[in-house]
């Protein structure tokens, strides 16, 4: 197990660098530079040129990269352009209040996801298990920031319950959450529903029910835990998707949250900030989606086995 | 012989005859999943949607023209919809319906090209990656691998952030994004029909390996790759739809549907249709699209319905 978390935690390290020096590279391929605004007319040719310097525009841009994520190790990745504060702490400050919204949406979601799941794999085939399809397929196809808007309509215009933007009460997460954990109870219904139908003919079910075991506890001792893997990968991923995605869904309601942070920088032409958000983003995308591995395998002893030494070859053997 | 034996037999014997079967079905392989696809009403009702889609976008080239959609007319402001004006009019006084309607084309044209980019890069790498195997196959997976691990949304933010709003900026983003799924999914089924006879036979009577990849292999592991790129449009229409409406896809004013959504966010409560009806639309392609995508899955693969 051990092993396992090395060589995930190993393979990181590459797929880091790769991830956040295309992103470095096409940031700074940008049009204009970080130092435009700074110059000028008073400006000499020898000023400029100092200036260059002094933010290395006269080195290739690896020793850029290099320098940026070596600043990035120590928290610092360099100043705003337009606000002057530091992009490290910008981001900070911000990110808690798009970690609060995913959570709460994932939270929301899988809630209505999973019991969902279950109850149309169970009813396989049935007028129920259409309609749950149908309610998947709307889930799907709906845009988030769409629903978000409906639901500002609804219940921030007509009846004036919540608010339409955040403003630090409980009652300004209630309409984002719904619009966010919609479309991820879509999927993770999905998945359960299929994940569910496939242990659902396996022997050791039958042999559960034969030995009277009651149908809830096969169904939650016997059957979600054997379909669990795929469920929660898709539990992951969506918390991924949603985290990295955030600033459609920020953008209707006005959230204080990293995503905002990115449409504004972008917008501004603040391409520190910019850089900066779209690198700790895509860090942390590929981080989550490396947590969901490490879980899944604990979760799967069989995806433990296959990694602790010795076992690999009698599974081949077997197999 | 014991029970167990026989069962196992009378699977084989079975299995067999599915085998025999579709084996026959293969010459007909269009007609027959075509005609099990017809019975399926999800899938049909996709269909007539995307189709009329398409008509309607074959309809806005032809007879509405740019200055009708880009007119602006102030004395005609945030009328609700009536007979004159279907959709009702917007903030300029333009017709929302033939705004919508003109803006099939950057929703079909980004949900169909950003796939189809996606899919022939995907699918190519992906087939020499899964036929060849060996050091290719390490270079290809693991190029995908890191572009798998880039989110396509930040993708499309920082495209634009680079080149700057267009449309074929937003389609180049969201067909680089689609990549990385097709190399994966043709390398997975390139390597479940990769040792069949037929391969064997192909190489018998001389044909070279990249041949074989591409005319025997690659059309044989083709449906689940269809099943896939369907339900692909739907996701690419929306993240379009998405990176319009916060203003990093087609530039406005043009009638992109995120970004009518997004212009009729100002007036949500004064004319909450500006909203509504592009909206409805983009859900009405995607929902055409998953149904369209799961009727193929079950027709393609019969064997999954079961």
């Amino acid at each position: 197990m051990l092993r396992y978390i090395v060589k995930r935690l190993l393979w990181l390290i590459p797929i880091l660098i790769c991830v956040s020096l295309i992103i470095f590279i096409l940031m700074d391929a940008a049009p204009g530079s970080i130092i435009d605004t700074m110059i000028n007319e008073e400006m000499t040719q020898e000023d400029i040129e100092a200036l260059r310097r002094q933010y290395d525009l006269d080195k290739s841009v690896f020793y850029r990269y290099g320098k940026y994520m070596l600043g990035l190790l120590r928290g610092d990745l360099g100043t705003s352009q337009i606000s002057g504060l530091s992009v490290f702490d910008l981001y900070i400050s911000r990110f808690p209040k798009t970690l609060e919204l995913s959570l709460l949406s994932l939270i929301l979601g899988t809630a209505i996801a999973i019991p969902l799941g279950i109850f149309a794999a169970k009813h396989a085939g049935t007028i129920w298990d259409n309609l749950t399809t149908a309610f998947t397929l709307i889930g799907l196809s709906m845009p988030a920031f769409w629903l978000g808007l409906l639901l500002l309509i609804w219940f921030a215009n007509d009846i004036k319950i919540f608010p339409a933007g955040y403003d630090g009460t409980w009652k300004s997460y209630v309409l984002p959450v719904i619009a966010n954990g919609f479309a991820m109870s879509a999927s993770i219904t999905r998945q359960t529903r299929s994940a569910i139908l496939e242990v659902a003919r396996q022997d050791y079910l039958r042999t559960a029910r034969a030995k009277g075991v009651p149908e809830r506890r096969v169904t939650i001792r016997h059957e979600l835990r054997n379909a669990w893997i795929p469920i929660v990968t898709q539990i992951g991923l969506m918390l991924a998707l949603t985290m990295a995605g955030s600033a459609v869904i920020e953008a209707v309601y006005t959230w204080p949250g990293v995503g905002n942070l990115m449409i504004e920088a972008i917008n501004r032409r603040d391409t520190t900030l910019a850089c900066g958000c779209v690198i700790m983003t895509a860090i942390l995308y590929v981080v989550m989606l490396l947590i969901v591995d490490i879980i899944y395998a604990f979760i799967d002893p069989r995806i433990k086995a296959m990694y602790s030494a010795g076992r690999k070859k009698k599974r081949g053997a077997e197999a | 012989m014991s029970r167990e034996q026989m069962t196992a037999v009378t699977q084989k014997q079975g299995q067999s005859a599915t085998l025999a079967s579709r084996r026959y079905k293969k010459k007909s392989g269009f007609v027959e999943s075509w005609n099990r696809l017809k019975t399926n009403p999800g899938a049909m009702f996709g269909l007539i949607v995307l189709i009329i889609m398409v008509l309607l976008m074959i309809y806005s080239f032809l007879f509405i023209t740019k200055d009708d959609v880009m007119a602006i007319n102030s004395g005609n402001r945030f009328k609700p919809p009536s007979a004159q004006h279907p959709f009702g009019t917007d903030s300029m006084g333009r017709d929302l319906f033939k705004r919508t309607i003109y803006g099939t084309r950057y929703s079909l044209t980004v949900g169909f090209f950003s796939v189809a980019f996606g899919f022939i890069v995907g699918v190519f790498f992906g087939t020499i990656a899964g036929y060849f195997g060996g050091w290719v196959e390490e270079i290809i997976m693991r190029v995908s691998d890191v572009m798998a691990s880039i989110p396509g949304m930040l993708l499309g933010m920082v495209i634009v952030a680079v080149m700057g709003p267009s449309f074929l900026n937003l389609l180049l983003a969201i067909g680089i994004s689609n990549i990385s799924g097709f190399v994966r999914m043709a390398r997975a089924s390139v390597l479940s029909v990769k040792g069949s006879e037929f391969v064997e036979a192909a190489r018998a009577i001389g044909m070279s390996e990249m041949r074989i990849a591409f005319s025997q292999v690659l059309p044989n592991s083709l449906s689940p790759l269809i099943v896939t790129a369907t339900a692909r449009i739907a996701t690419s229409v929306l993240a379009a739809a998405g990176l319009s409406f916060i203003g990093f896809g087609v530039p406005v004013p043009l009638p992109e549907w995120g970004a009518l959504i997004s212009d009729g966010r100002s007036y949500l409560s004064l004319a909450p249709h500006l909203t509504l009806f592009p909206g409805i639309f983009i859900m009405l392609v995607t929902f055409a699209c998953s149904l369209l995508g799961d009727g193929l899955r079950d027709a393609l693969d019969p064997k999954l319905k079961q």
